[in-house]
């Protein structure tokens, strides 16, 4: 019985460890895209006028 | 002794000056209260998935879930299962988060004036605020005991420790809102998951995956793998934990300001499917160094002396010293760097979090919804300045008697009972009234007893000896803020018409 759940736990310790490294590498470049993205549309809101009253 | 070097306080500095110099930097894309809560409504998915790994994925998370490993072994990995096979069911059906998304509110409780009327919203902003401050109590002193056990620091610098985190963070979270807080997240959420994923391989390298096994099956048992057979555990846990699950993803403010940050519903759908894996891990790996803190002091006992039952909270000092001795330096200083980054990541996300619900949900709404936009933004800041030096304060005063998970998923289920109550019937049920929602809200209060320093004192009023497991109080509060919330709208039925604008939000909440 305790072999069984050690056996469980192991594969689920190590499939996520997995799937997590993945993840990290897609979402650290995707991620850096999506911070350009966010940046150059924020400093086109600042240049297009001064501070809003939008809620 | 620990193995932190200079080399190790060189990263952490430059970390932490890095992260200082993100909030000055920020402040120049703040210009109003959408900007400062939700960074404008502009995150996208792969963004979107770091920041809510980086919150969700703090150092307090590490320090309860590690204290969970090191008191429960690997039946404490149900927690991370449970969160993470929820959080994905949540993600896929879109259960709560995508309504609340399509609505367009900043905070819950801008949904409960939506669908209840103004007087629900202020009622539960006030506790949503009451119950989210007292969960972040323990943050500090969490995150303090972290640094003086890794670095091997005096025991007595811990408040000048906290102080020093809790000056570092304020700042650049009153100067830079969400959008400095999105940008140190994805650097926290870089550093923290190669960090814990590197930790993890390198503690499995030198213990050995079996001498870790055994040396659970020697210490604990079954209970060691079983979470049902688990003394420290057992089914009634389980199903709370499994219920923390959704509340963690779908209810929880932090959270769900995630989701209202998003640009679209297909990002939000997105977010909580891919994060489901931070939400499993966040809790599966801290567990595990957890464990293998508690089978590396079997064999070298007279470095916790403390005992290896984690009683009187030194389990929480159990993983911090287990790493401060295995990782070699460099390898130190970048995790503990990574550990700080998870730390502030949690603490500016909520000090904002609350700070603005009782600013766009309590005090906006008493006075009228006259407040500038200027005036919300300012007096957001001296609240979270205010939050913070009772946090300060708090950490210093209160004696945690329990695990640290258990103090806050009971500070947290003041509020979320009542809230789970309120957001399934207001989304999903069109006769849910105003005064059901009251009810549950009120009786979702009670969940405060389940705090060990709270059934102390109602002992000693009542005369009669109490002793409740804090699941116990959780599911009870639960079923009953339901209850109230079904009896109370079917016998008082929202009689006279809805607000101007409620009955729009109202369809659209509904269907």
């Amino acid at each position: 019985m305790i072999e069984s759940w050690a056996t469980f736990w192991g594969w689920t310790l190590g499939a996520s460890l997995v799937i997590f490294a993945v993840i990290s590498v897609v979402v650290t470049i995707g991620g850096f895209r999506d911070i350009r993205a966010l940046l150059a549309k924020a400093s086109d809101n600042e240049e297009d006028g001064p501070e809003g009253d939008e809620e | 002794m620990s193995q932190f070097a200079t080399l190790d306080w060189a990263i952490v500095i430059l970390y932490l000056l890095g992260s200082a110099a993100i909030g000055i930097w920020s402040r120049r894309y703040v210009k109003n209260m959408s900007d400062f809560v939700v960074a404008g409504r502009s995150l996208k998915s792969h963004l979107g998935i770091a920041t809510m790994i980086g919150t969700e994925l703090g150092l307090v998370t590490v320090m309860f879930a590690a204290q969970k490993g090191f008191t429960g072994g690997f039946a404490a990995f149900h927690i991370a299962l449970s969160a993470g096979v929820v959080c994905l069911v949540v993600g896929w059906s879109g259960f709560i988060v995508v309504p609340l998304r399509r609505m367009g509110v900043m905070t819950i409780p801008e949904f409960y004036e939506r669908r209840f009327g103004r007087g629900v919203r202020i009622l539960g902003g006030l506790i949503l605020a009451l119950s989210g401050i007292l969960n972040m109590g323990m943050f500090l002193k969490a995150g303090s005991i972290f640094v003086v056990e890794v670095t091997g620091l005096e025991g007595t610098t811990i408040k000048w420790v906290m102080t020093a985190l809790l000056g570092l963070v304020l700042f650049y979270t009153i100067l830079g809102g969400m959008f400095s807080i999105v940008l140190t997240d994805y650097v926290q959420f870089v550093v923290l998951s190669f960090g814990l994923i590197v930790t993890t391989l390198f503690a499995i390298q030198e213990l050995g995956w079996q001498n870790i096994v055994n040396g659970v099956e020697k210490l604990k048992g079954a209970g060691g793998f079983d979470p049902i057979a688990s003394e420290a555990f057992g089914l009634d846990y389980v199903i709370w934990m499994i219920f923390l699950g959704l509340v963690s993803c779908a209810i929880w403010q932090t959270a769900v300001m995630r989701a209202c940050s998003a640009r679209s519903v297909e990002d939000v759908k997105r977010i909580y499917a891919w994060s489901s894996i931070g939400f499993l891990v966040r809790f599966l790996v801290p567990n595990f160094l957890g464990l293998c803190a508690l089978v590396y002091f079997a064999d070298h006992a007279e470095l916790f002396p403390e005992g290896l039952e984690g009683e009187g909270g030194s389990g929480l000092q159990a993983m911090p010293r287990f790493l401060g001795h295995l990782l070699p330096s460099g390898l130190l200083g970048l995790v503990a760097a990574g550990m700080l980054a998870a730390f502030m990541s949690t603490h500016d996300s909520y000090l904002l979090c609350w700070s603005s619900v009782l600013t766009q949900d309590v005090i906006a709404p008493l006075g009228g919804d006259r407040m500038s936009n200027r005036s919300r933004l300012n007096l957001t800041r001296l609240l979270i300045f205010a939050i913070g030096i009772f946090l300060l304060i708090w950490s210093l005063w209160y004696e945690l008697r329990q695990d640290l998970w258990d103090y806050m998923a009971i500070t947290g289920a003041i509020y979320f009972t009542g809230a789970f109550a309120l957001l399934v019937a207001g989304l999903y049920w069109k006769k849910a009234s105003r005064v059901g929602a009251y009810l549950a809200l009120v009786v979702g209060l009670s969940a405060v007893l389940g705090l060990k320093p709270i059934q102390e004192i109602a002992q000693k009023i009542l005369g009669v000896e109490i002793e409740w497991d804090s699941e116990i109080i959780g599911i009870s509060t639960v079923a009953a803020s339901s209850l109230v919330m079904v009896l109370g709208s079917l016998a008082f039925p929202d009689r006279r018409g809805p607000e101007p604008g409620d009955e729009t939000a109202r369809r659209e909440v509904t269907t």
